[in-house]
């Protein structure tokens, strides 16, 4: 090792520079002069560029600054060397310096050329400028419209810190507390809180930001604001857990209910009235059943003993005044049932429960066994009628009496036939009871389900005319729909809807 | 051999309590029919006799609906006190409502009785009542007896 290095800087091959040739004093002091200038000059470079390396520690591309450091540094020794060569003739060290130049230019080459994609790629300073720009411009425009719906939220919104204080309001809240907006920011948020709930919310508010979560405040109460003019209103707020640059923050949003509340109170009263007028009549049912049938009895059983004691010394026309009383008494007793069944009907203060619609429509016909047979109708009942919503004993009502009304008003010329059907509309069932009986003329189609309304006299048709009334009754409660299509002599159809029985999930 | 009966009627119309006494009128089994005309006095008139040990009614034929104390009401205080509730009483009223059906019994009615419209349906209910209570029925011993 030290044998190679003195190798190196052996001088005995060759003469000094200066008794080489002919140099004038002039022309060799330029080369030594300008030599040992450049040789300071990179010297320099390199040392700036370490300073810069060390000040700088977030430049890009460290180490091809670190190869321009050796290749000048080189650079530099090879006119050290150059300069001295004038009087030490070292041309070994001047050829092993300048290989080692050499080397390391082309290695900083090939690695400047490897990096120049990602050098070009670097944002210029005008770039970076415009984009900070722009990224500043966003901010703003997200700031500005966080602010816009913070400040058209229909809620009031108040924005609190986890000292309590105030920090934004919006109009809205300064409208539902009555406060200008200076007069709350920075204020503790206790200001609004009425006097009762005062004490414990300091600690509510810290065991909000203990468990920071969205939540609906003081769930299950009634909540109060205190508004500047110490009335309270009713509030519904929620609590959102915000990360603001100052810190953690809870944005209350807050619902005045002054208006749902007064809603909710009329709903109540309204309920109350209905319970109420329900009442009246269930007394009004009682007193017609008692009271309005007595005396009706005493009327006939009077008229009636009447005939009997005294029928012998009366004439034939005061026999028949009697008569007349009697039955318009009972006529009316009659009615006075039927208003009261019509009053009970579909009162719906039974649950709805899945029912089978062929059932109901099988018992009513058992129900009317007498007038099947009597006529000698022919009933069909579809196979597969389907299964309804309805409450017990309500669909057998309305079958009962629509398969009534079809015996009853049967064609005096044919054997009446009568048919039950359903079929699927949507989510309801329509259900059709056809008969061949004598019709109805379409001008009366509405007036039949009005109650007492007949359309034939009492000589032709007995009965009050309730029947189609409890129908329509019983079929409005369960929110069904009932109607008539028919042709006067060839039959009628009654058509009414139920809805289907929902399927049971889950129990 | 037949015994004679005593009836008491609780019951506010005159009428209705002279359809009853025109139906039981020269009943063999029936010895007097007394009509008492509202609850109150009925059960205070009740209650003095069985306390002064004076004969007490064999039948008590009840409407519902009566001035001052209602019907359910002496029937609960009948069949409450020791000494009257085993007499029969039988409900004789217009209503047919089942409410009404239903609380008579579990007051311990004796039966209920709805008053028909008809003259001769309620000439006939009358002597029904009459022919099982007063004849195939045994009642219990009259308090002075």
């Amino acid at each position: 090792m030290w044998e190679f290095l003195a190798a190196i800087f052996d001088t005995s091959d060759w003469p000094a520079r200066w008794r080489c040739g002919e140099w004038t004093t002039l022309h060799g002091w330029i080369h030594i002069g300008s030599d040992f200038a450049i040789f300071l000059a990179y010297a320099a470079i390199p040392l700036v560029l370490i300073y810069f390396l060390l000040k700088r520690r977030d430049l890009p591309f460290v180490p091809i600054f670190w190869l321009f450091v050796l290749f000048i540094a080189f650079c530099g020794l090879v006119h050290l060397v150059e300069a001295t060569i004038f009087y030490k003739p070292w041309y070994r060290l001047s050829g092993a310096v300048k290989l080692l130049t050499a080397v390391t230019s082309w290695v900083t080459v090939v690695a400047l050329w490897k990096v120049a994609p990602s050098v070009l790629s670097l944002p210029g300073l005008a770039r970076v400028n415009n984009q900070l720009e722009r990224e500043v411009e966003v901010r703003r425009q997200m700031e500005e419209r966080f602010r816009r719906v913070f400040e058209a939220a229909p809620n009031a919104m108040i924005m609190v810190d986890r000292q309590g204080s105030m920090v934004l309001v919006n109009s809205e809240a300064e409208r539902v507390f009555g406060y200008s907006r200076s007069e709350l920011v920075g204020r503790p948020v206790e200001l609004l809180v009425p006097e009762r709930f005062r004490g414990d919310h300091p600690s509510n508010r810290a065991s909000f930001f203990a468990q920071p979560e969205t939540r609906a405040m003081g769930a299950g109460r009634d909540l109060y604001g205190l508004r500047k003019d110490g009335t309270e209103v009713p509030l519904e707020i929620g609590l959102n857990p915000i990360e603001t640059g100052s810190g953690p923050m809870v944005l209350a949003s807050v619902i005045d209910i002054t208006g749902r509340k007064e809603a909710e109170e009329a709903m109540r009263r309204t309920a109350r009235e209905l319970a109420r007028s329900n009442q009246d009549l269930e007394q009004f049912a009682y007193v017609a059943s008692h009271d309005l049938q007595a005396p009706l009895r005493q009327v006939v059983s009077f008229c009636q003993l009447l005939e009997r004691r005294y029928g012998d010394s009366l004439d034939a026309n005061a026999r028949s005044y009697l008569e007349h009383a009697v039955r318009g008494s009972r006529r009316m007793q009659s009615m006075i049932q039927d208003l009261l069944s019509y009053s009970r009907a579909g009162r719906g203060d039974e649950p709805a429960e899945e029912l089978d619609a062929r059932t109901a429509c099988q018992r009513a016909l058992e129900a009317l066994e007498e007038p099947v047979r009597e006529s000698g109708a022919q009933v069909r009942i579809q196979e597969d009628l389907p299964r309804v919503r309805a409450v017990p004993g309500a669909l057998e009502q309305v079958f009962q009496n629509l398969l009534a009304n079809a015996l009853k008003f049967r064609h005096p010329g044919r054997r009446p036939e009568v048919e039950v059907g359903a079929s699927r509309n949507g989510s309801e069932w329509v259900f059709s009871i056809r008969d061949n009986g004598i019709g109805i003329d379409p001008r009366h189609a509405e007036r039949i389900f009005g109650m007492f309304q007949r359309l034939h006299g009492l000589d032709r048709y007995s009965g009050t005319g309730i029947g189609l009334a409890m129908v329509k009754k019983v079929v409005d409660r369960h929110g069904g729909r009932v109607w008539v299509e028919s042709e006067p002599d060839r039959g009628s159809t009654f058509f009414f809807t139920m809805q289907q029985a929902v399927p049971q999930e889950t129990v | 051999m037949s015994t004679k009966h005593r009836i008491m009627l609780v019951e506010d119309h005159p009428a209705d309590a002279l359809l009853v006494r025109e139906a039981l009128e020269g009943s063999p089994s029936v010895d007097s029919l007394e009509v008492s005309m509202d609850g109150t006095s009925a059960l205070a008139l009740l209650k003095q006799r069985a306390a002064r040990g004076e004969e007490l009614p064999d039948l008590v034929l009840l409407d519902l609906r009566l001035p001052g104390i209602s019907g359910q009401e002496l029937l609960a205080a009948l069949k409450q006190d020791s000494s009257l509730r085993r007499i029969p009483v039988i409900i004789l009223t217009t209503s047919a409502s089942e409410e009404d059906v239903r609380r008579a019994y579990e007051l311990h009615a004796n039966s209920y009785l709805q008053k028909p419209m008809d003259l001769d349906a309620f000439t006939g209910l009358m002597h029904s009542v009459e022919d099982f209570w007063l004849e195939q029925a045994t009642l219990p011993p009259g308090g002075s007896h």
